[in-house]
């Protein structure tokens, strides 16, 4: 895991923090009132956070409501939403968790995992995927032990996450350029965006990202809409 | 001594290959289908300094895998049929992405000739280009093109001549995707001398490159373990080494040499950040306006269609009508000869039924072609695509339901646009249940009939409603059993703002309204041909019509004749609905087209002719019937088995009757039920 993480951040700040980088996000700007709304707590305990965060050097809080992240406060937001993405890869692609229920499970679970234990989980993921490349498909194997043992569903194809600054496309904001990592799809779907231009260290940039519905890219000249599914899927480093 | 050269032309969508096969061919083109496959073929000819040039223009794909089918028809149309030179369009305001798909022409080792379309704009862009430099690294002649103002088709047509008859240039740049892929690809090409037909027929480097990028179709082909088992490792080993997918790997590669041949190449002067498109695009596509433009644009449409298609429809119906009465009243043979029944009966009212829409088609596909030529057709898409996703069905899915408010035919037709199978299949069922045009003579005969003027207007629109509502109920409701599966994640270019050639624009609407009389002309004709005969067979004898005027002897006629038989057997089964046999005879008799419900009631209140303005036939419904029973008559003739021109055409497109006779039979069990449950349940309320 990268540094910067800092450990003394109780939940519920991590919580803040990650409440004010998607309403950046979504919005551009975050007001107490909206995060009031988000997390669903009273002002009063939102202005009480803001202060602490502050006082950590981790976003600038104006009397007037309006907050934005400091670079500090931006880096450790970025980890914790990297950690949520890593402790629900894990549940995904390894234990084949549907990712509604990953989902819900990683928010809770990513305040009492430490980056100690989310570094093992991250090296975990990359030791099972690197043995599979070499010939032993432990996901593979895991999966036919569970479906006999447990006559459950298959699990959807695995992913690497072995890039650690990577987020979701779909976190970009409207204006801003990405470059491509990789797309957590399959393969045909891989292939598509390809031969469209979508290879590795190609440059994205986000020209409309609405809070639902399709999105806007443009690559390699041209502009191509994708479904907000797939704008999740696609793994990018912001530049 | 005239000699042929066979030309395909290949392109990414969105170049203005059409626009190039259009300037070449005039209109000198027809548009089949590949074997097979519901992919239009387009083929043409011309002629250059007294040769014969056929041209095909294949699918525009992006690339060549096995991705789609039109990336598959257009390799194997390359690989089958050898064409002497292929064409690859370029749009040269975009030439990277662009070039992708000639780097894969390009190591199919075909005869190639690039061209640079939209060159004007790529010079207002700022491009400038070497292609002499170009032209050696992709081993193939340049033209620039200006395709929708004809200009460069002349050098165009003389290089494709010249390489079709010399040979392109020797290839001194080459694709190399490595060491470590080459390795793996001499490795697996070493292994390939044995199976000589599948490498006579596609050369040993490209199928090594299929086979490494595990190409479906490619690999299929493969019958040998030990081959494949090669393929697996140097795949795997790839996969260690690079961390990525060996078709990843190789798409990298592509792109890698295609942008370090621009950078030595292509020089841009000047840096445009947002042309006219964005600007256009950040007012029709916006989160808030893009809908209500969408929606207005739809309106406008329709509003258009079906004032202006009202004229020469008038024009046709008195066409046909006068057709008929000349032919009857210059017959040479006796008046009730059964040739003439069949003729005027039969084929001019079946066909001629269809043919009355021709005017609203072809106003329905000009506006649907400009839309699409001018590139907002996938803005659309992408706006809709939000509301069909929820549905389970993909944005373009809206664009055959709205033609379907006209007629089921072409909608059915429309439905091509869908790639996935799934979604196409689940569009196809539902669309009947977009009320057509031909079903609007009978709310207009029934509604006036039953209901005072004030609850016309919204009686109308509430049939109209519940025929939306229940597509998108079933539409669902398909989705999540038979054609259960992931909708087709959304990846779609949106292509710059374009204006429509006049040229274009009319080719393309030409072409669909051609299938749509073909249709007509074929299998309409034939069935139109049995159901006259259901209905005017068998004979009834003439001695029991005697002392009956004309119009009771044809309301006998009927009643004896086979549809009227199958109206009498189904009644008891109909009569819980509220109908009695002469609705369900009408409802047998609008199997041929909906419209003739309106006729065939009259002829059973022995009324001869009439239509759907009758005042007399309205009389005889309300002492008939109650507005309840009006009601549920319009209700079943929108859900309603569709006419046999839809369910041919489902036939076709799904490619098997099981669809055809499952969407017949589903639509009638549910309007069935539907009606059923109105009728007993209205009864409560009216007793």
């Amino acid at each position: 895991m990268s540094s910067g993480i800092d450990d003394n951040l109780s939940a519920s700040l991590e919580d803040y923090l990650e409440a004010i980088y998607n309403l950046t996000l979504k919005k551009n700007i975050a007001r107490s009132k909206d995060i009031a709304e988000m997390l669903d707590v009273t002002r009063s305990s939102v202005t009480g956070a803001l202060r602490i965060l502050s006082d950590k050097g981790l976003v600038n809080y104006k009397p007037y409501g309006l907050v934005t992240l400091t670079e500090q406060g931006l880096s450790q937001a970025i980890t914790i939403a990297k950690k949520h993405e890593i402790i629900s890869s894990f549940f995904v692609d390894i234990l084949g968790v549907d990712r509604s229920v990953a989902s819900v499970a990683a928010c809770k679970s990513e305040h009492a995992l430490g980056s100690q234990i989310v570094d093992r989980l991250l090296a975990f993921i990359e030791f099972v995927t690197q043995s599979s490349i070499n010939g032993n498909d432990l996901v593979a194997q895991f999966k036919t032990y569970w479906q006999q043992e447990c006559g459950q569903k298959s699990i959807e194809t695995s992913y690497q996450t072995d890039k650690k600054d990577e987020i979701q496309l779909s976190l970009v904001r409207p204006g801003s350029t990405a470059i491509f990592k990789g797309v957590m799809a399959g393969e045909q779907l891989k292939t598509r965006l390809a031969s469209l231009g979508m290879v590795p260290n190609a440059e994205i940039t986000v020209i409309s990202n609405s809070l639902r519905g399709p999105f806007v890219v443009s690559f390699k000249g041209s502009k191509i809409a994708l479904g907000r599914d797939m704008a999740k899927k696609v793994m990018v480093i912001p530049k | 001594m005239s000699q042929k050269i066979n030309v395909a032309i290949a392109g990414n969508p969105n170049s203005g290959k059409t626009t190039i096969f259009n300037a070449l061919t005039g209109a000198r083109q027809h548009v089949g289908n590949y074997p097979g496959v519901t992919v239009e073929k387009r083929e043409g000819t011309c002629s250059y300094k007294g040769l014969n040039i056929n041209i095909v223009d294949l699918p525009g794909t992006y690339s060549l895998t096995a991705y789609s089918t039109e990336e598959i028809v257009a390799r194997d149309y390359i690989i089958d049929q050898h064409p002497d030179v292929v064409i690859d369009i370029i749009d040269a305001s975009n030439i990277e992405r662009n070039l992708f798909l000639a780097t894969q022409l390009m190591e199919m080792n075909v005869p190639l000739v690039l061209v640079f379309n939209m060159s004007d704009i790529a010079r207002q862009k700022g491009f400038v280009f070497d292609t002499d430099k170009l032209s050696v690294f992709f081993g193939a002649p340049i033209v620039m093109t200006v395709g929708n103002r004809s200009k460069g088709i002349d050098q165009l047509l003389s290089v494709v001549v010249k390489t079709a008859l010399e040979g392109p240039p020797a290839v001194t740049g080459s694709l190399s995707y490595g060491d470590e892929i080459e390795n793996e690809l001499t490795k697996i090409q070493s292994l390939l001398d044995v199976e000589s037909p599948l490498v006579k027929k596609y050369g040993k480097r490209w199928l090594a490159t299929k086979l490494i990028e595990w190409d479906k179709e490619i690999v299929n082909k493969i019958a040998s373990e030990p081959i494949l088992a090669a393929v697996g490792s140097s795949r795997e080993h790839l996969r260690k080494i690079f961390g990525d997918q060996p078709q990843i790997l190789i798409a990298d590669r592509r792109y890698g040499y295609i942008s370090g041949a621009c950078q030595e190449a292509v020089k841009t002067t000047t840096e445009l950040r947002h042309d006219m498109s964005d600007r256009v695009d950040a007012v029709l596509t916006n989160r808030v306006l893009g809908l209500p433009i969408f929606i207005c644009l739809m309106y406008i449409i329709f509003q258009l269609t079906f004032s202006l298609g009202k004229y020469p429809m008038g024009w046709l119906e008195n066409l046909f009508e006068w057709l008929s009465v000349f032919l009857t009243s210059h017959w040479p043979g006796p008046e009730d000869s059964q040739l003439l029944s069949l003729v005027v009966d039969g084929v001019i009212a079946g066909v001629g039924g269809v043919i009355v829409f021709l005017p609203n088609i072809l106003l329905l596909f000009l506006a649907i072609s400009i839309l699409e030529d001018s590139g907002y057709m996938s803005r659309a898409a992408f706006i809709m695509d939000q509301i069909m996703h929820k549905i389970g069905l993909h944005g373009k899915s809206f664009i055959p339901m709205l033609i379907g408010f006209g007629c089921s035919v072409p909608a059915i037709m429309a439905t091509r646009i869908l790639e996935n199978r799934r979604s196409r299949l689940t569009t196809m069922m539902v669309i009947p249940l977009f009320s057509c045009g031909a079903r609007l003579p009978i709310y207009a005969l029934m509604i006036p009939a039953f209901f005072e003027p004030r609850l016309r207007g919204p009686m109308l629109f509430l049939i109209y409603f519940i025929g939306i509502v229940l597509a998108i109920v079933l539409a669902k409701l398909l989705r999540n059993t038979l054609f259960r599966g992931e909708t087709m994640p959304f990846v779609m270019e949106l292509p710059p703002y374009r204006m429509p050639t006049l040229r274009g624009v009319l080719i393309h609407m030409w072409h669909r309204a051609w299938m749509y009389i073909k249709k007509a002309g074929t299998i309409i004709l034939g069935i139109s041909i049995i159901l006259w005969a259901a209905t005017t067979y068998p004979k009834i004898d003439e001695t029991s019509l005697t002392g009956m005027d004309a119009q009771l002897a044809q309301k006998t006629q009927v009643q004896y004749s086979v549809v009227g038989r199958i109206g009498a057997t189904i009644e008891p089964a109909m009569r819980p609905l509220g109908f009695d046999w002469r609705v369900s005879t009408a409802l047998v008799g609008a199997f041929a087209a909906k419209e003739v419900f309106v006729s065939q009631l009259g002829i059973l209140y022995s009324m001869g002719e009439v239509d759907e303005t009758s005042e007399t036939l309205r009389e005889h419904l309300i002492e008939d019937y109650t507005s309840l029973q009006g009601f549920c008559i319009m209700i079943f003739c929108l859900i309603n088995m569709p006419c046999v021109a839809t369910i041919a055409m489902t036939r076709q497109e799904s490619g098997s009757w099981k669809w055809a006779i499952f969407q017949g039979a589903s639509l009638t069990v549910l309007a069935y039920i539907i009606t059923l449950t109105i009728y007993q349940v209205g009864l409560l309320f009216v007793s």
